[in-house]
């Protein structure tokens, strides 16, 4: 399987652009150029996540969102697109506002601490594909390494609540600590299925299956349930609401970015929507058949025709996982603006008496119906 | 174990519940949307019934309007103003050139130049539309409703947009006009004054001094700097100051000082003391001798020199440390009033340059006048003349 770097590396060698033909410094160049691409990507994924999510909350409300800011012509008014840079100009305020470190913080805690957050969140994009060999770096163990990559982040959320010296700040890290390890287990059992069925933890794989057979989401009545459990788990350990306990901030102002402002405050703004991101992705790869196209999908599910495959190919993939992807976020948007915040004691119910409860009982169920019918 | 299920059930109907709930709105949002668009859409503003007539309606403090055209620049809004927030520029215009009228009739004798009024700075007090002899400044809407729609909102995205401009002169004819009647084009010296305010790159002249410049643009006038008081004569009228009743010695003193100063003698001003006292109903016996000293008294006329020594050269006087007065003298007086009164006289002749002698002498008269004349102020005296 090709990867991104791979394909980089050959290419800059092949070009002769590498000085004394030299693998390792192509291998440098490469990773220094996906980097930076990541970097922007995510950057332009919170940009256009947030604009999109002010909208999306202001239609469920009956406002209208951000309606003024605009450029190119594209200035607000009563036009649905009004308010298109909103969030640029947002993020140009943040990145000029002071860079506040309160006195008495832990100061290199403080420092560092956004940029674990960030850091496991870049770090869980590289392993994740958006197409047939769309992918940054294909892992063998990619599912594995994902899941646990991203539970790094709570790493940070720690050290920020527990550098800043705050109450609020302490209390949020200790509520994310809690509910990411808990909802580490749902996520982790929901994918467990799929890898037994499957046999391999790499996406390309879990995507082949579900090529040749069918999307895991109608695998057999319990992968829906897997599915469900999978994807509010995720919304659980991105702490969006209803599960946003760590940052809530009608009680805990905004938790343990209480004390961060300006750029700081911003890489923790980049890093959830990064998790949003790549807790979609993986739904969409893991459930919903990746870059599969429905059309195809459904045609090869029910055996009516075969050869309607014009929709497919890398970049028809990118498509379409985008499409997955991006209905998924808009439902987790759709859940923050309709679900009250759970309480503490209820987040812990949900997770450890219901959700792990039927996952277990889902790995049974679907083990026995592959001995049944595979 | 049922609980437990029925607890799921709920919770997943419930949740799907508020789920359906979020997405009506938000795929209807044409219809439910509750946000007015305020600088793009506003709502109609309601119309004022109270079962009035709209004429007896209170002025509503809106925003200030000008109908220019019936403005004569007299500049009394300007004045009304407590803030100064109304600035009015104006020509007068030579006979020859006909302004037209207002629409009361008046004769139109200045053009307008300029005519701003700073709604940024304006605190509605309305004072300024009570004094408009042509009513032509007012507050928009209520009452004058007719003669313009209400404005309550004006905003402006730029504070300098507050500042209203209702002249409507144009260049040529403020040019025009200035030229005719001999004086400078005020809008033209305001627009000049900006350039030289202003480097063209946009920075700012250091050497001009703005206010400097407003000033010079003005009429010069050489204004005396000290306001040289009419000479006018005086008469000593220490004798009245022995009558007891307040009144009475007012009025006296009053009429006495009407006289001299028309220009009347002495026996005169007795006389005229006498017939006003007796008009009022207070002369007696007592009074009739006192006054009758004041027909003694002497008239001093103004020295012309004196009133007329510029200013420059009394402060000079002043300056000088070794005077001829030294108030200081007066010091050991242990009486106080007497103390004060020698001061003030001596105080008098010093400013106005007068020889010290004939001070000396008023403060021997005013002294005596009022027994309080002694050895100890006599000695001290006569070391101020010698
Ligand atoms: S309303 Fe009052 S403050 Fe405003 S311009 Fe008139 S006099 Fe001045
Ligand atoms: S008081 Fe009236 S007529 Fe006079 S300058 Fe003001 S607006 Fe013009």
């Amino acid at each position: 399987m090709t990867s991104f770097t791979d394909s980089l590396i050959k290419g800059l060698l092949d070009l002769g652009l590498v000085p004394g033909g030299s693998a390792a410094l192509a291998l440098v160049g490469a990773v220094i150029f996906l980097g930076v691409a990541v970097f922007l990507l995510i950057a332009l994924n919170a940009l256009i996540a947030v604009y999109f999510e002010r909208k999306v909350s202001a239609f469920m409300q009956d406002r209208l969102g951000p309606m003024e800011a605009g450029f190119f012509g594209f200035a607000g008014g009563k036009r649905f697109w009004g308010g298109i840079a909103q969030t640029v100009a947002d993020a140009l305020k943040l990145l000029g506002k002071e860079d506040i470190i309160p006195t008495d913080t832990d100061r290199k805690l403080f420092i560092i601490a956004p940029f674990i957050i960030f850091g496991a969140a870049f770090c869980a994009i590289i392993g994740i594909p958006v197409g047939y060999g769309l992918v940054i770096s294909d892992f063998n163990i990619g599912i594995f390494y994902v899941v646990a990559i991203s539970s790094v982040g709570v790493i940070g959320i720690i050290l920020s609540g527990w550098a800043s010296n705050n109450k609020w700040s302490l209390y949020g890290a200790m509520r994310a600590a809690a509910q990411i390890i808990s909802y580490e287990l749902p996520i982790g059992m929901s994918l467990l299925l799929v890898v037994m069925v499957v046999g391999s933890l790499q996406f390309h794989d879990i995507v082949a299956w579900q090529e040749t057979n069918r999307w895991f989401i109608i695998h057999s009545p319990f992968t829906v349930i897997a599915f469900l459990i999978f994807f509010l788990s995720g919304v659980a350990e991105v702490n969006r609401t209803p599960f946003d306990l760590p940052e809530s901030e009608s009680e805990l102002v905004a938790g343990f970015m209480t004390e961060y402002s300006g750029f700081r405050w911003a890489i923790f703004f980049l890093s959830e929507y990064a998790n949003v991101a790549v807790v979609s992705l993986m739904t969409a790869i893991v459930f919903l058949g990746g870059w599969l196209s429905p059309v195809g999908g459904l045609l090869r599910t029910f055996s009516v025709a075969d050869g309607w495959y014009y929709l497919e190919g890398p970049w028809w993939g990118a498509f379409w996982i985008s499409v997955k992807a991006i209905f998924l976020i808009f439902v987790m948007m759709w859940f923050r603006w309709t679900w009250p915040r759970m309480r503490v004691d209820q987040l812990m119910y949900t997770a450890w008496k219901v959700f792990i409860p039927f996952a277990l009982v889902n790995i049974f169920l679907v083990g026995v119906w592959e001995l049944l019918f595979a | 174990m049922s609980a437990y299920f029925r607890n799921i059930g709920i919770a997943i109907s419930t949740l799907w519940d508020g789920m359906r709930l979020t997405w009506k709105h938000f795929v209807n949002k044409k219809e439910l949307n509750a946000t007015l668009q305020y600088p793009h859409e506003k709502w109609p503003i309601p119309e004022r019934h109270i079962g009035f007539p709209e004429a007896s309606y209170n002025i509503i403090r809106s925003r200030l309007h000008v109908d220019i055209d019936n403005c004569i620049s007299c500049r009394r809004c300007e004045r009304a103003c407590p803030i100064h927030c109304i600035k009015i520029d104006a020509v007068k215009a030579p006979k020859d050139h006909e302004l037209g009228q207002t629409s009361n009739g008046t004769d139109k004798k200045l053009l307008v130049a300029r005519f701003d009024i700073d709604m940024a700075e304006c605190c509605w007090c309305n004072l300024c539309t009570y004094d408009c002899p042509e009513e032509c400044i007012y507050m928009v809407g209520g009452p004058n409703g007719k003669k313009h729609p209400i404005d309550y909102e004006f905003s402006k995205r730029d504070r300098n947009d507050l500042v209203f401009q209702f002249a409507t002169a144009s260049d040529e004819q403020v040019a025009e006009i200035s030229a005719a009647a001999g004086v400078a084009d005020p809008r033209a010296a305001r627009k000049q004054r900006r350039e030289n305010y202003y480097l063209p790159d946009g920075g700012q002249a250091e050497a001009v001094d703005v206010k400097a410049a407003d000033k010079a643009d003005k009429p010069a006038v050489d204004k005396p700097k000290v306001k040289a008081k009419p000479a006018e004569p005086k008469m000593d009228m220490s004798a009245l100051s022995v009558i007891e009743d307040r009144v009475v010695r007012g009025l006296a003193k009053k009429t006495a000082m009407g006289a001299v100063r028309a220009g009347k003698q002495p026996v005169e001003v007795a006389e005229a003391v006498k017939a006003a006292l007796s008009e009022a109903g207070k002369l007696t016996a007592a009074l009739e001798t006192i006054i009758g000293q004041l027909a003694q008294a002497t008239i001093t006329q103004p020295e012309a020199a004196a009133t007329e020594k510029p200013v420059a050269e009394t402060k000079a006087a002043k300056d000088t440390p070794e005077g001829e007065i030294d108030l200081s003298v007066l010091d050991g007086i242990t009486d106080r009033m007497a103390r004060g009164k020698a001061k003030a006289i001596l105080n008098r002749a010093k400013r106005q340059g007068g020889p010290v002698a004939a001070a000396v002498d008023e403060i021997r008269t005013t002294l005596s006048g009022l027994g309080k004349l002694n050895s100890e102020i006599e000695e001290i005296l006569a070391k101020l003349e010698g």
